[in-house]
């Protein structure tokens, strides 16, 4: 057991990632226990804007949100201004052309240099580094054991073809090179892991239960073994399936224990997990899981992908006024296509939509402390993109909502951040979760973004 | 080998790369291990696209070792009577000791079958253990169900779902170059040749020292090419080298009428296509070449210009001689290469330079905005000259499109036309080679007549196979190996199993750098 926590601490310390507070943090969070716990979710859509609309008009330098208007694909929004911080567009400093930024999705919350890997006539960057959630969660870890470090949820991503069909296009989230996190898809089968099984007097069961973590103990120390003779690269490959392992192991503790465990959601019967029909559905059952997930202390950090990297292989169906165009093309417009920019606003007010729909759920949640009346006071929820508009616009948008306890000064928009690298970011998100954090992914680039703590 | 000094600096074989098995491998290798017809759980991620062009088997994290601890239980319990029959003893004997001698023997036995190697005794002494910690801890257990849990245990371990390396290697030396031991060298053999597991032959050949000669090799590879398994296993290389998609998704304009069904039956008539080249000829000049169809599916026969034939999987239909040829005038291929837009040409053609000549195109420039329909009125080769006249676009466009207008008779489906919009089709064209000519031709037809008859296309296919040999991206040091590789397919006048033959022949294959080891 105490090997794993010395496993992770080197983790952190030898990725890039500069935690030298560690043995320090968190004081407030072990003191009182009257301090719920903070939680962010990150979420990310590929293509970015319509042209022009990730704006709040009206602002000059860091303005209050109240007096702004959004532009159409962002007013579902507008109900939750007071709860926003919009980050003028920042900077991938890795990424130099613009098809970079649609590369730039493995690696847009990791801040290190990628590696590029050729793919035919074209290629795909794979993250040299672990992504911010995994970093938090790790740390979050060495403090408290969750059934779960982080929850990473996606919806259907399309077939696994073309530029799409790469890991690389198909994850944004990353425990570390070569170790992408797979996302769940599936909301029966999250049910059935999250919040069913506690029926812990049956002797059966709980010889089940101890046969299946002998077996995981085993397997871990099998890989373990299976990786000191390889070479640094298939290491990595490895440390990813024994990461996977560590976390079954995890769970299994923390449920055998029955330590969690809330109501379960109720998803509606005969979803299609490979259905993009069934896209809106899958989301709004992802979304009660995540919730109920949140309110039970599975875990504190989410992940909701709605994508993958180009969306070339991906239609909408759910949204008829898209007609059958790929997602891809739909980003791509106006410049050939006058429908173009009416089918990509089409797309991302859907998507603002599902986000506002988060929100939403987080603010009925209550939750009192000294920095909060709902849940969603102590989270904070990234919604990001890869790139500004469809057409490659190179950088990157960022909303960040909720104030995870008191941290994040919301109801602005902050356009001192323009053009700044998104690595600043990351250390706010770390800092807003009580993560000691210098940097993350460039030693060069330290300390949050000016402008955006309380 | 002879003639090759793998420690040439310039001919140092490269790394193998730590792959876990694609799905497609870990079905095979179930069903060869435990006779069990198993298909790969809808939880475990389907295999990506990896830098070598061709699929690999998804990185497993949390989500996938958990599918594949699930999925591996249930085909412990299925397969119990293949599992037993590794096993020295038929019923458990009452001594204790000779119990334990029993699963020791199904350790051997079973690990040598499912790590595709000898057990060394390090890893004996662990499964060992785990065993005896089984039968502590779940005492309801009897020996049957114990070594059923041990099995279980052994199809999750990485030496089972990975292509590993020896074990005994690892202790070897650490730079330069080495040869495979023999049993990893008949993996690799078998999961290239057949997409599974070694069979017990080539296990033999392998513990023999049979694998230690060039021709001890050409013979195994040989026998295995005959078998109907490598079959399976050639239609895949292909069908992932074409880019011909899951065609049951694929996503089509109304007006095509395209079915899931009918996507599904163009995939089909492809696997039959490539089998009816190997039961034939066997070159890539056949597969380009061949009229030959088997087609099961009404709507394709109709897309085909048949449309009262009803065959089936054995009666071969001829296709039009005016109209069709191999593989690329076949719906799958064309379908797959085909966009949502109707620009076809871009996509065909940039497949066919990249798939069967080799040219590297440029990237498309910073701030470049591609078009994603044809304007109203405009037949699509008329958009595209007026699109390729940007100073920008054409630079790259010349090596590509004008190949991709040479399918202009063929629709987003790949049914014949004659008229395109108002226009009469003109499917003329030319092909910019590999050599700096450019090359005219009047249609698709006679594009498959030069393709099959240029010495490029087949190092073009050599090359690409190269990459699915060794499962990784080109290094410079392959160079030398691959010369040799495309001369032997020459030599073999462009036979698909002698190329495959060639390939683990190779110095390339049959050895790795230790550039990655520890």
């Amino acid at each position: 057991m105490s090997k794993w926590i010395i496993r992770r601490r080197d983790l952190l310390r030898g990725m890039g990632a500069g935690a030298a507070l560690l043995p320090l943090l968190n004081v407030r969070a072990a003191r009182g226990q009257a301090v719920p716990p903070k939680r962010v979710i990150m979420c990310v859509f590929p293509n970015g804007y319509p042209s022009g609309q990730y704006t709040a008009t009206g602002n000059n330098g860091a303005v209050d949100l109240s007096t702004a208007t959004f532009a159409a694909s962002l007013a579902p929004l507008s109900p939750w201004k007071d709860q926003l911080a919009v980050v003028a567009p920042v900077k991938c400093i890795n990424a130099d052309d613009a098809e970079d930024y649609h590369r730039a999705y493995s690696m847009m919350f990791s801040g290190a240099a990628p590696v590029s890997k050729p793919l035919g006539p074209s290629s795909v960057w794979a993250p040299t580094g672990p992504t911010i959630d995994q970093v938090i969660a790790n740390n979050i870890d060495l403090r408290e054991k969750l059934p779960r470090r982080t929850l990473p949820l996606a919806l259907p991503l399309g077939e696994p073809e073309g530029v799409d069909g790469t890991l690389e296009a198909r994850r944004a989230f990353w425990a570390g090179q070569g170790q992408p996190i797979t996302p769940e898809i599936d909301p029966y089968k999250l049910v059935k892991d999250l919040f069913v099984g506690t029926a812990m007097d049956d002797v059966a069961l709980t010889q089940a239960r101890a046969g299946r973590r002998s077996m995981l103990d085993f397997l871990g120390r099998d890989l373990e073994r299976f990786s000191a003779q390889l070479g640094t690269e298939d290491q990595f490959t490895v440390a990813s399936h024994l990461q996977g392992i560590r976390d079954l192991e995890l769970q299994l503790q923390q449920i055998g224990t029955g330590g969690i465990l809330g109501e379960p959601p109720t998803i509606p019967t005969g979803l299609n997990i490979q259905a993009l029909n069934d896209t809106p559905a899958l989301w709004e059952a992802q979304r009660q899981i995540l919730l109920a997930a949140f309110r039970a202390g599975v875990t504190r950090v989410a992940t909701m992908q709605f994508g993958p990297a180009w969306g070339d292989k991906l239609n909408l169906p759910w949204l008829p006024a898209t007609g059958g165009r790929v997602w891809h093309e739909i980003g791509h417009g106006p410049t050939d296509n006058p429908q173009g920019q009416d089918d990509h606003q089409t797309v991302v007010t859907w998507y603002s939509q599902q986000f506002a729909k988060l929100l939403e759920g987080l603010a009925s949640i209550p939750e009192p402390g000294p920095n909060s009346v709902t849940m969603l006071d102590n989270c904070v929820v990234v919604w990001a993109s890869n790139m500004l508009s469809g057409d490659h616009d190179p950088s990157l948008p960022w909303i960040l909502a909720g104030k995870c306890g008191g941290y994040f000064k919301t109801g602005q928009y902050l356009a001192s951040a323009a053009n700044k690298p998104v690595n600043h970011l990351f250390v706010d998100l770390a800092h807003a979760m009580d993560v000691p954090l210098d940097f993350l992914g460039n030693p060069d680039i330290r300390g949050p973004m000016p402008g955006l703590k309380a | 080998m002879p003639g090759v000094d793998p420690t040439a600096p310039a001919l140092l074989p490269g790394p193998k790369p730590l792959r876990r098995l694609t799905n497609f491998e870990l079905k095979n290798t179930m069903w060869e291990l435990l006779a069990v017809d198993a298909p790969v759980p809808e939880t475990l991620p389907r295999d990506v696209l990896s830098e070598s062009g061709f699929s690999e088997g998804s990185v497993i994290s949390r989500l996938e070792a958990e599918a594949i601890m699930d999925w591996t239980g249930t085909l412990a319990q299925q397969g119990v009577a293949r599992i037993m029959a590794s096993a020295p003893c038929v019923t458990a004997p009452a001594d204790r000791a000779l119990q334990d001698e029993c699963v020791s023997g199904f350790i051997s036995n079973f690990g040598m079958r499912a790590f595709r190697r000898p057990v060394i005794a390090a890893e004996s002494t662990e499964f060992f253990s785990y065993y005896r910690d089984v039968l502590r801890t779940q005492q309801s257990y009897g020996f049957e169900q114990s070594i059923g849990v041990l099995a279980h245990l052994m199809l999750q371990s990485p030496r089972f779902l990975y292509h590993a390396g020896s074990p005994i290697a690892a202790m070897g030396p650490t730079s330069g170059a080495v040869r495979l031991d023999a049993y990893e060298l008949a993996s690799r053999m078998s999961y290239f040749l057949s997409g599974s597991m070694p069979d017990a032959p080539l296990f033999e050949a392998a513990l023999n020292g049979r694998l230690a000669s060039t021709e001890g090799i050409q013979q195994e590879a040989r026998r295995l090419l005959n078998d109907p398994q490598s079959k399976v296993q050639i239609e895949e290389i292909m069908l992932q080298w074409l880019g011909i998609e899951d065609l049951r998704k694929k996503i089509k304009d109304a007006r095509y009428s395209f079915t899931p069904e009918l996507g599904q039956a163009m995939v089909d008539e492809t696997r039959r296509l490539v089998d009816s080249v190997l039961d034939g000829e066997g070159t890539l000049a056949s597969l380009l070449l061949s009229r030959t169809a088997y087609v099961d599916n009404g709507a394709l026969a109709a897309l085909y210009g048949h449309p009262g034939f009803t065959g089936n999987n054995l009666t071969p239909l001829q296709l039009k001689e005016t109209e069709r040829s191999g593989i690329l005038t076949r719906a799958a291929f064309l379908t797959s290469q085909s966009l949502g837009s109707e620009l076809n040409p871009i996509k065909r053609g940039l497949a066919v330079v990249g798939k069967f000549l080799c040219l590297n195109v440029p990237q498309p420039p910073a701030g470049f905005v591609p078009p994603d329909h044809v304007d109203p009125g405009l037949s699509t080769r008329e958009f595209l000259k007026r699109h390729d006249a940007n100073a920008c676009a054409s630079a790259c466009h010349a090596m590509f499109t004008p190949a991709g207008f040479a399918f202009e008779n063929y629709d987003g489906v790949g049914a014949y036309r004659t008229v395109d919009g108002a226009e009469t089709i003109d499917a003329s064209a030319s092909v910019y080679f590999p050599d700096g000519t450019t090359r005219p031709v009047v249609n698709a037809l006679e594009l498959s007549q030069l393709l099959a008859a240029d010495a490029a296309t087949g190092d073009c296919f050599a090359d690409h196979w190269f990459r699915r040999a060794l499962r990784r991206r080109d290094i410079p040091n392959d160079e030398g190996h691959r010369q040799e590789v495309k001369q032997a397919f020459r030599g073999a006048t462009g036979n698909i199993r002698e190329l495959m033959v060639a390939l683990v022949t190779s110095t390339a294959f049959t050895h790795r750098s230790l550039e990655s080891a520890k």
